[in-house]
């Protein structure tokens, strides 16, 4: 652009299409430095926060803290009740995750492959958990479990964080399923395997990474989900969320910051290794 | 059945497939000789594809038998058939390495691991792959991918080879070259073949003979040579050989397979053989080919008076579309000429031509079937 | 003997059956079956209970004109879509330029910071990030220390940012934002950058060319993402609760204390069917307007 207007312009309107393009420029790069600003500040200052504050040595949140050190992660290993709790968060976390494979990941498959009638509603409702307005599905679930007697029961609250997970494998599993051929299975056929054999070798083993990536999905949505928990949960079935929940409300422990940074620095991991499996099942 | 003295690679009875209403197949018989190669060639919908899926036990058949050998397989599992299968994705496992892929239906057909590498090698080697059995299929070229897939198919030696459009993917000088090394690898397997196709030069390349499919019926099937010298119906005069096609009159037959035909655009009555059972209303197959240019004409021929219309020089030939009137009729010919014509023959000039009568074939017009189109559509 | 014959003709018939290669209505209905038991019992069965509770029963009715007739009720509900709507647009607006500097720049320093304020956020619960921001906010949090330390404000004025309805946007902002940003990325996806680079060599202004190219190409993925956040923020529980406060004016809130301080489960039943329903519409009008296909992309 600038070029186009050395060659025709007259000296003085070069000079000024040259400072307003300039201009123009200028602008829309602070613009964008202030836009990116705000997002960070919305999106990484929790994070940052969380971590800077989990090295201070005070008892109670006080900001700034007059001594830094690792009293909280100190204090940590001796919190038998935030140790519990994640305790308990781990165990319903990963219980909920197999079961969801166990359930949704043949569903899927059927659902792709097979011929199953109503298949449109079965895959909506499926992923119902995923859309609908979170505090809605846990009034209406927690109504089910007053009903049935079972709040605060783990094996329940298991079954409805399967049911809450079964969307990553919809749709993680499902996508995975619509990239693999199914020319790979026949073909496999033709060469002599079984059609159960063909699909465990081909497509099965070809959803690996897929299944990989659906479980920590899972996982990470049941070990972090706390809306829910707050209903079915009870007064007893105390998960993690649930006790940084409470504890906002009686009186912030700082031991949390320690618990949270440890968390995010594993979610992270967990995470990423996710991502790229779930990135690799598809080529 | 010892008595019986040949007995066919592949024989097909009255095999129909019917997606709900649509007739996708609509009771074929073919037979196919040990050792051949024959290609199925329709355009898309005709139902090529259908009746190979029921072949390599893809798709259940609605009635009909297909017998291997001699054996009746049509209602048994892929597995069991003893077919080996090429697609057009090529459909490698990619979590195998090619060296894997090959060997997958060895291990499945559980041949010990020593005659397994034997025969990988081998395969590799026939295929010209040899040293690339290491190789992940995202690390072969389109072509090497295609080879590996017939290597994987050709393995377990079995009675049959399906292959569907397995040149579809690959670029035009890649397929040239395919379509050679198919041929060589053909010759050296001796296994017969069943290749489907809507490419008519792969077809007449590769075929010993083609069998020509139109709205789930065979049309014709014949060696290629044959089909284009004598084509048997309007649709595979052009659709297989390329010719124009001239609307006539059968006025009586003449013997000896020759028929008079009364051709309102040349104004004219001509004998020319019959390609098929000719009724009143016909069609005359003129080659383009069979077209000179000529102040007089030969016993066989005949002179023509044509309006050019556009010509393009091919290098070797020039095409020429030429309009013929005659008779309130007007037909647009397409003309092939050796040599350099593009003065002779540009727009709007008369072109004095001798047509060559023994090249002109008289052929039923093909009636074409409602709705079997949409029948491969709705599989 | 005239018992086994039949029988016999059926093992016969079953075998001239011919051998298919997909997955029949029967075993296909197996695998699907413990999904659908699954689904129904706590998918299906918790709305059907909730409208149950909230409509049908003993006198629903009268309740329905009570709950409608008062006007707290009622400004509660404004308030929650009238947030919602609001933490929408901020995090389409913001996450749209995210998702496309994103997609458009060359420096790796910048894409580095927008895929951490995606990617960070998601390694973090929600009561985490609600803990961080209360820590932040609260009287004598990060903010106002920082204010009073530098001088700007006197200890004894320091500013209530917590507990009010700013709070509550911040904290779904920050939660909807990185949730938007993906869908947007995709959106984004299908747009050629050398139409754009076209445009701009055409003369047409840089934001000109983004307006009236980019956003017709990228607008159903847009509006599925849009209608996504709104309808995922219109359910936010504990965003409300704790940066809001329990008599905060939000149907959260108000849920939360209709089950936990009245015990008074009818009134959570109609709020959280209220939203429901007006979920339902929302992503009803998605379907209509872009399809499911792009609602499923909009997904994941």
């Amino acid at each position: 652009m600038s070029t186009t207007t050395i060659h025709k312009g007259s000296a003085l309107s070069r000079s000024n299409l040259v400072l307003s393009h300039w201009s123009v420029r200028a602008i829309f790069a602070a613009l964008l430095v202030l836009v990116l600003a705000i997002a960070v500040l919305f999106t990484l200052v929790p994070a940052v926060v969380v971590v800077v504050l989990s090295f201070s040595n005070e008892k109670l949140m006080i900001f700034p803290p007059r001594e830094w050190g690792f009293r909280q992660y100190e204090t940590l290993a001796d919190a038998s009740f935030w140790l519990e709790a994640v305790r308990t968060s781990f165990g319903l976390a990963v219980s909920a995750a197999v079961m969801t494979l166990v359930i949704a990941v043949p569903a899927a498959i059927a659902l792709n492959r097979g011929q199953v009638w109503g298949r449109q509603i079965i895959t909506g409702a499926g992923l119902a958990p995923l859309i609908l307005p979170g505090v809605a599905y846990a009034v209406a679930v927690y109504m089910v479990f007053l009903q049935a007697r079972m709040v605060g029961s783990p094996v329940w609250v298991v079954l409805v964080y399967a049911a809450h997970a079964f969307p990553y494998v919809l749709l993680i599993v499902g996508t995975a399923l619509n990239r693999i051929p199914k020319e790979l299975e026949l073909v496999a056929m033709t060469l002599g395997a079984s059609k159960s054999r063909a699909t465990m070798n081909i497509t099965v083993r070809l959803l690996v990474q897929a299944m990989a990536a659906a479980f920590v999905f899972a996982f990470i949505s049941s070990f972090d989900e706390s809306t829910l928990i707050v209903f079915i949960g009870g007064p007893g079935l105390v998960t993690l969320p649930k006790g940084i929940f409470d504890s906002l409300r009686t009186g912030m422990d700082p031991v949390v910051l320690a618990i949270s940074t440890i968390l995010m620095v594993f979610t992270g991991i967990l995470a990423a290794v996710a991502s790229y499996w779930r990135s690799n099942s598809t080529r | 059945m010892a008595g019986t003295s040949i007995v066919s690679g592949l024989e097909l009875h009255s095999l129909t497939k019917n997606f709900g209403a649509a007739r996708a197949v609509r009771g074929i018989d073919l037979s196919v000789a040990h050792g051949e190669f024959l290609t199925v060639l329709g355009p898309s919908g005709s139902g090529k594809t259908t009746v190979l899926r029921m072949i390599a036990g893809f798709t259940e058949i609605t009635s009909g038998l297909i017998l291997l050998s001699g054996r009746d397989v049509s209602r048994m599992t892929p597995a069991e058939r003893n077919i080996g299968m090429v697609f057009q994705n090529y459909a490698l496992f990619p979590h195998m390495s090619a060296g894997d892929n090959i060997a997958y239906g060895l291990k499945m057909r559980g041949w010990a691991k020593p005659e397994r590498v034997r025969r990988v090698d081998e395969m590799l080697e026939l295929v010209g792959l040899a040293k690339m059995g290491g190789r992940l299929p995202r690390e072969l070229s389109g072509g090497q991918q295609q080879r590996v897939a017939l290597a994987r198919a050709l393995a377990f030696r079995p009675e049959l080879l399906l292959m569907d459009e397995p040149l579809g993917a690959l670029d035009r000088e890649l397929r040239i070259r395919m379509a050679g090394e198919l041929r060589r690898i053909h010759a050296e397997a001796k296994t017969t073949v069943v290749y489907v196709t809507h490419d008519r030069e792969e077809a007449l390349t590769l075929s010993d003979r083609i069998a020509v499919m139109l709205d789930g019926r065979v049309e014709a099937i014949d060696t290629p040579e044959r089909l284009y010298r004598r084509p048997s119906s309007s649709f595979v005069a052009t659709f297989f050989g390329g010719h124009n096609l001239v609307a006539g009159k059968l006025v009586r037959s003449v013997g000896e397979g020759l028929v008079r035909v009364n051709v309102p655009v040349f104004g004219t009555e001509i004998d020319i053989t019959a390609g098929g059972d000719v009724y009143d209303d016909l069609a005359v197959a003129v080659p383009a080919q069979a077209f000179r240019f000529a102040d007089e004409v030969k016993p066989n021929e005949m002179r023509v008076t044509l309006k050019a219309h556009e010509s393009v020089y091919m290098g070797d030939v020039t095409r020429i579309v030429a309009i013929a009137r005659g008779q309130g009729v007007e037909t647009d010919l397409q003309i092939e000429v050796p040599g350099h014509h593009l003065g002779a023959a540009s727009a709007g000039r008369d072109l004095d031509m001798a047509l060559d009568l023994t090249r002109c074939i008289a052929v039923p017009i093909t009636a074409r079937v409602q709705g079997s189109h949409t029948a491969e559509a709705a599989a | 003997m005239a018992l086994e014959s039949p029988a016999i003709v059926q093992s016969h018939q079953s075998r001239k059956r011919a051998w298919r290669p997909e997955i029949g209505a029967v075993p296909s209905a197996l695998l699907v079956l413990p999904f659908v038991v699954m689904l129904a019992v706590f998918v299906v069965y918790p709305f059907v209970r909730l409208t149950q509770i909230a409509l049908f029963s003993e006198g629903a009715f009268d309740y329905l004109v009570e709950f409608f007739s008062d006007s707290s009720n009622m400004i509660v509900l404004r308030t929650t879509y009238v947030i919602s709507a609001i933490v929408t647009i901020i995090s389409i607006v913001f996450g749209g330029i995210l998702a496309w500097t994103l997609k458009t720049t060359r420096r790796s320093t910048v894409r580095f910071i927008i895929l951490a304020s995606i990617l960070v956020p998601f390694w973090m619960g929600t009561t985490i990030k609600l803990y961080a921001w209360t820590v932040i906010l609260q009287t004598n949090g990060l903010v106002n220390n920082f204010l009073v330390t530098a001088g700007i404000l006197e200890d004894q004025s320091r500013l209530a940012l917590l507990y009010n309805e700013l709070a509550v946007v911040i904290g779904m902002v920050s939660q909807m934002l990185p949730f938007a940003v993906l869908p947007l990325m995709v959106a984004f996806s299908s747009i050629d950058l050398d139409i754009v680079r076209a445009a701009e060599g055409l003369g047409a202004a840089r934001l000109r060319a983004i307006v009236s190219i980019v956003i017709p190409l990228a607008i159903p993925g847009i509006l599925a993402t849009t209608m996504l956040v709104f309808v995922l923020s219109s359910g936010f529980f504990l965003t409300p609760v704790i940066l809001g406060g329990i008599t905060s004016p939000f149907t959260a809130s108000l849920i939360y204390q209709n089950v936990f301080t009245f015990f008074d489960l009818r009134a959570a039943a109609i709020t959280a069917l209220i939203l429901v329903v007006s979920a339902s519409l929302v992503i009803l009008l998605a379907f209509k307007v872009v399809g499911a296909e792009r609602i499923r992309k909009a997904l994941g």
